[in-house]
């Protein structure tokens, strides 16, 4: 079992750029590790487990370095020629079939190309999570266009943070995998709930993430009591607005219990984790314009364009300087080409927003 | 607490503990774990990084029974180095202190 173990892990650190004797350094730690608890008289699963799996340990491990590059045959031959492809692809559909809307979408295939190409050289576990703002634009338009679901079809969106921590899963416990995904799950049941008229008091399902979060709380005593009250509130909340349906938020009154056990523990914590204030803000702002656009002129379809201020604010502070623009050129490219299509019905020619993408590549890079 | 914070803090922990005594990983985790809660992974990254930045030297010691034990002691740099963190250290918490309003870190 220790050889298991070990073998797994070497194999795993043979993925990154590492001196071998930083790699034997480590395997002689944990080599050291296993026997010290072994002659603790611990078994086997119980070590692993106290060692942690070498999949959820290795990010810790490698921080600091890169992955070990395995191109892809042709992969480079295949980025190059997909801009032409994408061309010949749109005018036979546009010319040949009038489909210049929805053929634009083949410009997908350029980006989309690059990044398997590129994220494929270290199998990145995250390619999954890189490729589903594409998916998810296919859907939501396609919803939108099609069956003019721009509400709820944003909703879509939610799988590009839902696969980011899915595909984290391996450093993360099951519990702390569920209590992550649970913010988006309680937002499609809310948008579920709402769709079938129950808007009001659907909010509920929003409780499942604390009441989730609470089993890490390691006294029984207070697990226990913390959701006996949100229970509790849930019942008492939902009891008074059906009784007397006017007075939902007398029904609020029910959560007074929670609020003092929260104040009293210090627990109730409203927050972004560690998100720095400047990326709070710039997420509010992002939210409030979405929600404002969306309830006050029913501007759905175009609504969700406001999120593309995090990548761009994100881009803008935290990317070398000389990659700035570049790197927010596609998302400048968007807001065009969307607003031209969406506003004048110009789908024919508002792709044309996508070629400033290789134009200001070049320019910067001469 | 912040993690990054809280690394800093367990690294000049560990420089300390060291200094008063040469040990083996496993020795120091226990050491270290009675008053905060480490694990491994955190201790050997921090032993293995100071290594490299030669504040520790390493020797094995053979036991009589399994495997030999790597020792880590600590270097000339190494102690300069602590001296410098202690010192920062409590700059750092007098100025807490008198934020806060409390007792010296002196006192």
């Amino acid at each position: 079992m220790k050889n298991d173990y070990l073998k797994e892990l070497r194999d795993l650190l043979d993925n990154y750029k590492m001196e071998q004797t930083e790699r034997d350094e480590i395997i002689s730690d944990y080599d050291e590790m296993y026997e010290g608890y072994n002659g603790r008289g611990m078994v086997d699963d119980d070590i692993v487990k106290k060692l942690g799996s070498p999949r959820s340990i290795i990010r810790d491990l490698t921080e600091g370095f890169r992955k070990v590059e395995k191109p892809l045959p042709g992969g480079e031959k295949v980025i190059a020629l997909t801009p032409f492809i994408s061309l010949i692809a749109f005018f036979i559909l546009g010319f040949g079939f009038d489909l210049w809307h929805p053929g634009w979408l083949v410009f997908l295939i350029i980006p989309v190309t690059a990044i398997v190409v590129e994220m494929g050289k270290t199998r990145d576990e995250h390619l999954t999570t890189a490729l589903s703002p594409f998916f998810a634009s296919l859907l939501f338009l396609y919803l939108g266009f099609y069956h003019n679901l721009w509400h709820p079809g944003w909703i879509v969106f939610i799988i590009i943070p839902m696969l980011g921590v899915w595909n984290s899963r391996r450093t993360l416990t099951l519990l702390d995998l569920i209590v992550s995904l649970s913010p988006f799950i309680a937002v499609i049941a809310y948008v579920y709930l709402g769709l079938k008229g129950y808007w009001i008091e659907g909010w509920v399902v929003f409780l499942i993430i604390p009441m989730l979060g609470l089993f890490n709380e390691k006294v029984v005593w207070k697990f226990l009591l913390w959701e006996l009250l949100f229970i509790g509130g849930i019942a008492g909340y939902l009891y008074v607005g059906y009784i007397y349906p006017d007075m939902w938020a007398y029904g609020l009154f029910a959560f007074i219990p929670v609020l003092v056990l929260g104040v009293i523990t210090g627990n109730v914590q409203i927050g972004f984790g560690d998100v720095p204030k400047n990326y709070k803000i710039v997420i509010l702002v992002s939210t409030a314009v979405f929600l404002l656009i969306g309830f006050i002129f029913n501007g759905w379809g175009i609504a969700w364009l406001a999120f593309l201020a995090i990548p761009v604010y994100a881009i803008n502070t935290e990317a070398p300087k000389k990659d700035r623009m570049v790197a927010s050129t596609p998302f400048v490219a968007l807001v065009i080409f969307f607003i031209l299509g969406f506003f004048f019905d110009l789908w024919a020619y508002s792709w044309m927003a996508f070629l400033i993408i290789p134009m200001v590549a070049i320019i910067k890079n001469n | 607490m912040n993690s990054q914070f809280k690394r800093g803090i367990i690294e000049m922990c560990v420089l300390k503990i060291i200094s008063r005594k040469d040990m083996y990983g496993f020795e120091l985790i226990e050491n270290i774990s009675q008053e905060i809660e480490v694990n491994e992974n955190t201790i050997y990254p921090i032993l293995r990084r100071l290594t490299k930045q030669e504040l520790f030297d390493t020797y094995t010691e053979s036991m009589s029974i399994g495997a030999p034990r790597k020792y880590y002691t600590l270097t000339e740099h190494g102690k300069e180095k602590l001296q410098e963190y202690e010192d920062e250290w409590k700059t750092f918490l007098d100025s807490v202190y008198k934020i806060l309003g409390g007792a010296s870190n002196e006192e």
